[in-house]
């Protein structure tokens, strides 16, 4: 955080608003990217409604519901550390931040658990499914988008992690304070999106 | 710019929200599944109904949309307006155009799902 003011800013407001209006317009070309495989989802569950449902009732719903209690708990985790940051009680920021940079953690070893149950039924994407209990192409769609839209969003709980540990290390720094953390708060919100994709692939992907 | 921040209350509330959401709509799914409906449109709407409301949850508490200016708010705004109307486009094309294959087609080869 510099101390001298940008001198593009009139005020630090201002600086902290083009930060923040910035973070947005990157997270709308998030969820336009993640919007891509749901406008897919979409065309092929209304092409194979059949074979999309039996596939969601062949999927482990503890798996991803697990996932989803942990990622909700995550979120609020990540949201305390802007509250406590702001209520001058720094200190508890860098333990907040690891708490949950290991829940993202244990998110992904589940979800290494689940792909290997997939990877030894054979529900692979595209040309490598070979799952003899579903040989329909409805479910070979439906397996192939479900490993395009975990994968990607595990590479984004993966980068969210990288996120988290940064900046569990600036506040272990005293790097925010009450006044100026609005870094904190742009890589929170960051965190906050892998959520979001969450709560949607989580229905469509295992419940209806 | 005044701000008026967001309470340590209103997060345990939005938390607690979330979890009560997802457990509502775990226990609808069963629902849905031991009545004999199946999954389906109507189970689908119910659950995405609700994952809407969880996101809203999140962005507005957890992602201080509450405590931003309108600029950063019309952001969310617009992006999720144009990514309903590509998949409501989308679906709309498929379900309505006859010259698409009915499922299960196209045939994949022999020895497709062997391998």
């Amino acid at each position: 955080m510099p101390l001298v003011l940008d001198e593009q800013y009139s005020s630090w407001a201002r600086r902290e608003h083009a930060l923040r209006f910035g973070m947005w317009t990157f997270l709308a070309s998030e969820i336009l990217l993640f919007g891509g495989l749901f406008t897919l989802y979409a065309g092929y569950r209304t092409m194979y409604p059949a074979a999309f449902e039996e596939a969601i009732r062949h999927n482990t719903v503890a798996y991803g519901t697990v996932n989803t209690y942990i990622l909700l708990t995550s979120s609020f985790t990540v949201a305390l550390t802007v509250w406590a940051v702001r209520h001058r009680r720094a200190r508890w920021a860098p333990w907040l931040l690891l708490a949950t940079a290991l829940q993202g953690m244990a998110f992904l070893v589940l979800k290494g658990f689940e792909y290997r149950e997939h990877i030894k039924e054979g529900a692979l994407p595209g040309p490598f499914y070979h799952w003899a209990e579903l040989p329909t192409f409805g479910a070979n769609r439906f397996y192939t988008l479900y490993w395009v839209a975990t994968g990607l969003h595990a590479l984004h709980v993966t980068a969210g992690i990288g996120v988290l540990l940064w900046m569990m290390v600036r506040a272990a720094r005293r790097a925010y304070t009450a006044e100026r953390h609005v870094m904190l708060e742009m890589g929170t919100l960051y965190w906050h999106l892998v959520d979001v994709v969450w709560i949607f692939l989580w229905p469509l992907l295992y419940l209806s | 710019m005044a701000k008026r921040h967001i309470s340590g209350k209103a997060y345990v509330l939005t938390y607690v929200a979330l979890l009560v959401l997802a457990t509502l709509t775990l226990v609808l799914s069963w629902v849905f599944k031991r009545s004999g409906l199946g999954g389906g449109a109507a189970s689908l709407a119910v659950a995405i109904g609700i994952a809407a409301v969880k996101a809203f949850l999140v962005l507005w508490f957890f992602m201080h949309l509450a405590e931003q200016r309108f600029a950063n708010r019309l952001v969310v705004l617009v992006s999720v307006t144009l990514l309903g109307i590509l998949i409501a486009l989308t679906a709309t094309d498929v379900a309505t155009r006859h010259t698409f294959p009915p499922a299960p087609r196209p045939t994949p080869s022999a020895g497709f799902y062997e391998r």
